[in-house]
C-alpha cells in the first residue's frame, strides 16, 4: 500500500522554483541596473569631453571674435572634424552675432545659446546633447560656442554594452539553472530516500509507526471536517515472540513479511496499513458514510493469516487479536482513539485470542481501573498498606496446627481494602510482583523470628509465589538471605505454585523446584485439580505437598464428581508420597468427609480465619484447647461407592 | 589638435583675400579708424603679457602717445577699461619725451622721430610699441598696423616682442598678417 505523498518534497522543489525564479527577477533587475548605470555613465563621460572640447574652442575663439575674424573663427572650428561624434558648432558673439559654424549648411540650424543653457552647460535632448559655453576674455563674456552631439554613436555603444551583459546574464542563468535542476535532482533524490527511510518499516516495507501517527492524525481532522467516520484496527500477533525466540530473528522478519504480504492482500487498495511495532500492526479505514465495517475487515484479516507460513523447513501457525475503534464514538482525537483501541486489543487476548473486539465504553472503565490500580500500587509498598495475614493449618490426624499459610491483603486508605484477585494480575503485569513478592517472604521470615522469640516454637509457614517470580534469578538468592537473615531453618518455609503456573514453563519450573529442595525449602502446589496437570511430570516434580482447591471442597459431601475427585487426588498424592491439604474448609461435613478419606491437613473457616501477624501468638494459646473438640466430634462414613474410584486409580 | 602654421598661413591668405571687405570694427560695425585703431590697440593688449619684475604699478596700465597723435582723442576711451584687473592709463606725450611711465606706446605719423631712436631710448625696456602708418612695414615697433585695401591689418615682429621679454599670444600671431 502505498504511504501517503508527503509534502515535503513537493514543498522543497516549490521553493528551489521559488527561489530561482527570485534570482532570475533580481538578475534582470540588475542589468537592467547596470544597462543604465552603464548609458549614465557613458553620457556623463560624453558631455565632459565636449564640454572639454567646447572651452577649447571657445579658448581658440577669443581672439577670432575680438577681432572679428570669422575666417579665423570658421577655422577654428573647422577642427572638429577629427571629432565625429560632433554633429554640429557654432560661435557667436557677445552680441549673438553669428561668427562661424560647422558644417557650414543650412541643415546647421545652431542658434546662439540662451543664458540658462550656458549657465548649465549641457542639455540633453533625444539622440542629441547640446553643449554650450561662454567665450571668455580676460574675465569677460566676448562671446559663446555651442556645440551639438550626436548620441548615436553612444547609444549603439550602449546597446552592444547591453547585448553582451545580456548575454552573459543569460548564459550564467543558463549554467546556473542547470546546475541548480542537477543540485535540485541530487536533494530530492536524498530527500526522497530519507522520507522513505523516516517513513517505512524496512522489513515489511509498510508505513512505520511515524507515518502512522501522521496518517491518523490527518484522517481524524479530514473525518471530523467531513462528519465522516473511520475505525482503527489495532492488530497483534499473538505468539510471534515464540518465534523469534525459537527460530531466530530472520525467521521472524521473514514471518513478519508474509504476514505483512497478506494483510496487504486481504485490505482493500485504499485502506492503509502499518507495522507500528515488533508484532503489531495498525489498519485505519475511512468511510465517507457512518456504516461499520471494521469488524468485517478485521475477520477476513484474521482468516487470511489462518493458513500455515512455510518459514525455511518449518510450517508456523500465527494468529492475531484485533482492537477496534471508530471514531468519533469511541474518541475524537489521536491518543484517545489509539488507546481505545489499544484496550479492545488486549480485550480480544484476554477472551482467548485469534479474534477481534470491538472498543466499548466499559473497558475503557476497566482499563482506567487497571490505571489507577496500578498507580497506587506502585506506592503501596512504601506507604506500608500492605500487610500479611495468616490462616491456620491442621494437621488430620493429631489435630496439631502444622504450620500457617501467609496471604496477602492490600488496604489502601482512600479504595479500602483491595482483593489479590484484583491486584495481583495487576502486579504481575507491570513488574511490581517482584518487589512485593519479596517484601511477603522477608515480612513473613521476620514474623517467623518473631514468634520463636516469643517461645511459640519453630511455626512453619506457607508463602504463594507467582509467574514473574518463578523466572526471576534473584528469587533463591533473596529467599535465601532472608532465612539467614532470621535464622530460620529452611524446611520452615513452604513454597506454594500454582498448578497453571507450574505448567505454563514446566522445564525451568522443575530446576528451579530442584535447586529450592536442595536448600531443603519445601514446595507445595496450589488449586491443585483446576489446571492441565501432566501427571507424568508431577511424578518428576520434587514436592511435599498438594493443595485441593476450594471449589471441589466446596461441594462435599453431597457432589458425588467432587467427592470422587477429592478422594481421588488423596490416593494419588499419598500414592507419590505427597502430603495432601484441603482449603476452604467451612462446615464440620466437609471436615468428616475429608478425615474419612484420609486427607493429611486442612484449611479454612470452620477452623480459623486468617489473622493478623500479632494475634497469631495468642490464638495458638487461647484456641488449642477447643479446636481439639471441634475436630474430634462428627464422624461421618466415606461413601463406599466412592472407594472403588480410588481403588481403580 | 591644430597644424599651426598651416592654419596661420591659411589665415593669412584669408585675410589677404578678404581685402575687399567693408573697412570694420571689431567691436562695432559702424565706426571710424581712429576708434578701430584703439580697439584693436586694446585687444593687442590683452594677448600681450609683460614680464612680473618689470610691472611697477599693478593698478594701471600706461599706454602712452604723443598728444598730437590721431588717436590722441579716441584713445581717452579706454581710460575707463581695465586689462588683467588694471586700469588703463592714457599718458599724452610732450616734448621733451619721457618714456618712463609708458607700457604700451603707440606711434603714428604725428612723431617726427623714426621709431629706430625711440627704440634706443626706450633701451630693452618691456615697452608693447605699436605703429601705424601707410606701409611702415618693418620699422622696428612690434606690431605695425596698417591699412590695405581698406582693410587694416598688422605685423607682429616677434623678434622685436623678445627684446622687450614680452609674450604675444600664438592667438594673435594667427591673425597677423606677417610674422618676422
Amino acid at each position: 500500500m502505498p504511504a501517503s505523498p508527503s509534502p515535503i518534497g513537493t514543498l522543497s522543489t516549490a521553493s528551489a522554483k521559488v527561489s530561482l525564479l527570485t534570482v532570475s527577477v533580481a538578475l534582470v533587475f540588475a542589468t537592467i541596473l547596470l544597462i543604465f548605470f552603464g548609458y549614465l555613465s557613458l553620457r556623463q563621460s560624453l558631455v565632459e569631453d565636449v564640454t572639454v572640447q567646447s572651452r577649447l574652442i571657445a579658448d581658440s575663439s577669443v581672439a577670432a571674435i575680438l577681432f572679428d575674424d570669422k575666417v579665423a573663427s570658421e577655422e577654428t572650428l573647422s577642427s572638429l572634424r577629427l571629432a565625429p561624434a560632433i554633429s554640429a558648432a557654432a560661435v557667436f558673439s557677445d552680441t549673438n552675432v553669428l561668427m562661424a559654424r560647422y558644417p557650414d549648411s543650412t541643415t546647421n540650424t545652431l542658434a546662439a545659446p540662451s543664458e540658462d543653457l550656458l549657465n548649465r552647460g549641457h542639455e540633453f535632448y533625444w539622440g542629441r546633447v547640446i553643449v554650450a559655453h561662454h567665450v571668455i576674455s580676460d574675465s569677460n563674456v566676448v562671446g559663446s560656442v555651442i556645440l551639438q552631439v550626436d548620441l548615436a554613436q553612444m547609444y549603439e555603444r550602449l546597446i552592444t554594452f547591453a547585448l553582451i551583459t545580456f548575454s552573459i546574464v543569460l548564459a550564467s542563468m543558463g549554467f546556473a539553472y542547470l546546475l541548480v535542476r542537477r543540485m535540485r535532482r541530487v536533494v530530492s533524490e536524498a530527500e526522497a530516500h530519507l522520507i522513505r527511510l523516516a517513513h517505512l518499516d524496512p522489513v515489511t516495507g509498510l508505513p512505520n509507526r511515524h507515518a502512522f501517527n501522521e496518517r491518523l492524525a490527518h484522517s481524524i481532522s479530514k473525518a471530523m471536517r467531513a462528519k465522516g467516520a473511520l475505525e482503527l484496527l489495532l492488530l497483534d500477533l499473538d505468539n510471534f515472540k515464540i518465534v523469534n525466540d525459537t527460530l531466530g530473528h530472520n525467521s521472524g522478519d521473514q514471518l513478519l513479511y508474509l504476514v505483512a504480504h497478506r494483510m496487504t492482500a486481504a485490505l482493500r487498495d485504499d485502506d492503509v496499513i502499518f507495522r507500528i511495532g515488533g508484532d503489531e500492526f495498525a489498519v485505519i479505514l475511512e468511510s465517507a458514510t457512518l456504516k461499520r465495517k471494521g469488524g468485517a475487515v478485521a475477520a477476513k484479516i484474521i482468516a487470511s493469516l489462518a493458513a500455515p507460513y512455510k518459514i525455511g523447513q518449518h510450517e508456523i501457525y500465527v494468529t492475531a487479536s484485533v482492537g477496534i475503534a471508530a471514531a468519533p464514538e469511541n474518541g475524537c482525537d489521536l491518543p484517545t482513539l489509539t488507546r481505545n483501541a489499544d484496550t479492545a486489543m488486549y480485550q480480544a487476548k484476554a477472551l482467548g485470542k485469534n479474534r477481534y473486539t470491538q472498543f466499548e465504553t466499559e473497558m475503557d472503565q476497566v482499563a482506567q481501573k487497571r490505571m489507577l490500580l496500578e498507580t497506587n500500587l506502585r506506592k503501596a509498598l512504601e506507604r506500608n498498606e500492605l500487610s500479611l495475614n495468616y490462616q491456620p493449618k491442621l494437621s488430620l490426624a493429631n489435630n496439631q496446627i502444622v504450620g500457617l499459610e501467609a496471604l496477602l491483603r492490600w488496604n489502601h486508605p482512600e479504595l479500602g481494602a483491595i482483593s489479590p484477585a484484583e491486584f495481583i494480575p495487576v502486579a504481575e503485569e507491570c513488574g511490581l510482583i517482584l518487589p512485593i513478592g519479596h517484601w511477603v517472604v522477608q515480612t513473613a521470615c521476620s514474623d517467623m523470628a518473631q514468634w520463636r522469640d516469643q517461645g511459640l516454637g519453630d511455626i512453619n509457614v506457607a508463602v504463594n509465589l507467582s509467574v514473574r517470580q518463578t523466572k526471576s534469578d534473584a528469587l533463591l538468592p533473596e529467599i535465601l538471605a532472608s532465612l539467614k537473615t532470621w535464622q530460620l531453618r529452611p524446611d520452615q518455609l513452604s513454597l506454594e505454585i500454582t498448578e497453571s503456573v507450574l505448567m505454563e514453563n514446566i522445564e525451568s519450573n522443575i530446576s528451579l523446584l530442584d535447586q529450592l529442595r536442595a536448600h531443603g525449602i519445601k514446595l507445595s502446589i496450589d488449586d491443585f485439580g483446576t489446571g492441565y496437570s501432566s501427571l507424568a511430570y508431577l511424578k518428576r516434580l520434587r514436592i511435599d505437598e498438594l493443595k485441593i482447591d476450594r471449589a471441589f471442597v466446596q461441594d462435599i459431601p453431597g457432589n458425588g464428581e467432587d467427592e470422587a475427585i477429592v478422594t481421588a487426588i488423596i490416593a494419588l498424592a499419598h500414592s507419590l508420597g505427597l502430603s495432601v491439604v484441603a482449603e476452604g474448609v467451612e462446615t464440620a461435613e466437609q471436615l468428616a468427609f475429608l478425615r474419612l478419606a484420609r486427607c493429611d491437613h486442612m484449611q479454612g473457616y470452620y477452623f480459623s480465619r486468617p489473622m493478623k501477624a500479632h494475634r497469631v501468638a495468642s490464638f495458638l494459646a487461647e484456641e488449642s484447647a477447643r479446636l481439639a473438640s471441634i475436630v474430634l466430634t462428627p464422624q461421618l462414613t466415606l461413601p463406599t461407592h466412592h472407594c472403588g474410584a480410588i481403588i481403580n486409580m | 589638435m591644430y597644424v599651426y602654421s598651416s592654419i596661420r598661413q591659411l589665415a593669412i591668405a584669408i585675410w589677404l583675400i578678404a581685402g575687399t571687405m567693408a573697412v570694420g570694427s571689431a567691436r562695432a560695425q559702424s565706426v571710424n579708424e581712429p576708434q578701430l585703431k584703439v580697439a584693436l590697440i586694446y585687444n593687442f593688449i590683452l594677448f600681450t603679457e609683460w614680464p612680473a619684475s618689470t610691472i611697477k604699478d599693478n593698478k594701471n596700465l600706461t599706454i602712452c602717445a604723443k598728444a598730437d597723435s590721431e588717436l590722441a582723442a579716441s584713445l581717452i576711451a579706454l581710460e575707463v577699461r581695465s586689462i588683467r584687473n588694471r586700469q588703463l592709463r592714457i599718458q599724452s606725450l610732450t616734448e621733451p619725451v619721457d618714456y618712463a611711465q609708458c607700457e604700451v606706446l603707440y606711434i603714428d605719423g604725428s612723431d617726427r622721430t623714426p621709431v629706430s631712436q625711440i627704440k634706443k631710448k626706450l633701451d630693452r625696456k618691456s615697452v608693447l610699441t605699436i605703429s601705424s602708418g601707410e606701409d611702415l612695414g618693418n620699422d622696428g615697433a612690434i606690431i605695425a598696423l596698417s591699412l590695405v585695401n581698406g582693410r587694416i591689418v598688422f605685423d607682429v615682429n616677434v623678434t622685436a616682442a623678445q627684446n622687450a621679454q614680452l609674450v604675444i599670444s600664438s592667438r594673435l600671431l594667427r591673425l597677423a598678417r606677417k610674422v618676422h
